[in-house]
């Protein structure tokens, strides 16, 4: 498409702001200020206009005003937007995954007897502290049963301990004895 | 972009991959804590104390940031699946899981006709289960979290009760 001159850009300008310009004219003026010959009380408009283009090109890429320049950009921006999007989908995918793979689990206290849902927190309580009271004792009968095993054999230890001394005397006397 | 990706997945996966024990002893709990003659009870951390410790301290805080759950399964003697008693079901379904090579036996402790068994998963990151097997009942007690010796310790020596 020709790029217009800065005289018509500036008439276009004028109709633009008074929403009177053609589709066509609008996509003129697009490009005469993403060119570089754009006049100097024109480029306040420069940032407005790049602006509506990006977006347009990722609302619209499929335009046939698109330059294959213009088509290339914006399918490299496209892919990149849709790859984002793409990771955010597979992120919540994942979410969701990990949700229905955990159950609920929010329960502070739940009890349940013969298959039925008992909402009685004491009872619940009771009950756990009933069944660790249980395996605490049997631990703490492990620990005593432990430490009496270790005391006999200590006890047994110190009951060998004269015959020990006493091997070693015997021990002595026959190397005195056989030196002599 | 695939490399970040790649990362997230990994990431978002490997707790999962970890506490796959744990999830496996969950499942049979879940399995079987409906059934009749079964009592099941599901205890979060806020309701687990340090016996013999009114106050709240730190160390105990600290203790009990590492347990995320506590679950009791008590299968009364008489409950019975096809004719089987549901005790040994269950007793076959766990040792599947806990003679496997990520969990080692701690304890095992024979008392009469008191058998109190003890198992632990590996890694620390995992589940804590007794199996206390009596003539009236089957329990299973485990204790999910991160299990670490102070954990373990704590419950051998009869430091964790229920309020």
């Amino acid at each position: 498409m020709e790029t217009i001159d800065r005289k018509i850009a500036g008439d276009l300008l004028e109709r633009y702001f008074e929403a009177q310009t053609t589709l066509q004219e609008e996509q003129q003026l697009r490009e005469y200020f993403s060119g570089t010959d754009i006049a100097p009380e024109h480029a306040v408009y420069t940032q407005m206009f790049c602006a509506f283009a990006e977006e347009r090109q990722q609302l619209n890429m499929t335009d046939p005003t698109f330059s294959a320049e213009d088509k290339f950009t914006v399918n490299s921006n496209s892919k990149k937007f849709h790859f984002r999007w793409m990771s955010i989908a597979v992120a919540a995918a994942l979410a969701i995954f990990a949700f229905l793979m955990m159950p609920e689990r929010g329960d502070s206290l739940k009890l349940i007897i013969d298959g039925v849902n008992v909402k009685n927190r004491e009872l619940a309580i009771s009950m756990a502290d009933t069944q660790m009271e249980q395996v605490n004792s049997m631990l703490g009968r492990f620990r005593d049963g432990s430490t009496r095993q270790i005391d006999n054999m200590n006890k047994m230890g110190d009951a060998l301990s004269p015959f020990k001394s006493f091997n070693r005397i015997l021990t002595q006397t026959s190397a005195t004895d056989r030196l002599k | 972009m695939k490399k970040v990706l790649l990362i997230v997945l990994v990431a978002m996966l490997c707790p999962y991959i970890v506490a796959a024990q744990a999830k496996h002893i969950h499942l049979i709990l879940d399995k079987y804590e409906k059934r009749k003659k079964v009592e099941s009870i599901i205890i979060s951390p806020a309701v687990l104390q340090m016996a013999g410790n009114g106050n709240y301290n730190a160390s105990t805080k600290e203790l009990l940031s590492k347990i995320s759950e506590m679950r009791i399964v008590n299968v009364k003697d008489g409950a019975e699946e096809n004719g089987k008693p549901l005790s040994i079901i269950i007793r076959n379904d766990l040792d599947k899981v806990l003679t496997g090579e990520r969990f080692s036996r701690v304890l095992k402790m024979q008392d009469g006709e008191e058998l109190l068994e003890l198992f632990v998963t590996k890694n620390e990151e995992g589940v804590l289960v007794f199996l206390a097997t009596s003539p009236k009942e089957f329990a299973i007690i485990s204790i999910f979290g991160n299990i670490d010796k102070s954990v373990i310790n704590a419950v051998m020596t009869g430091g964790i009760k229920v309020k």
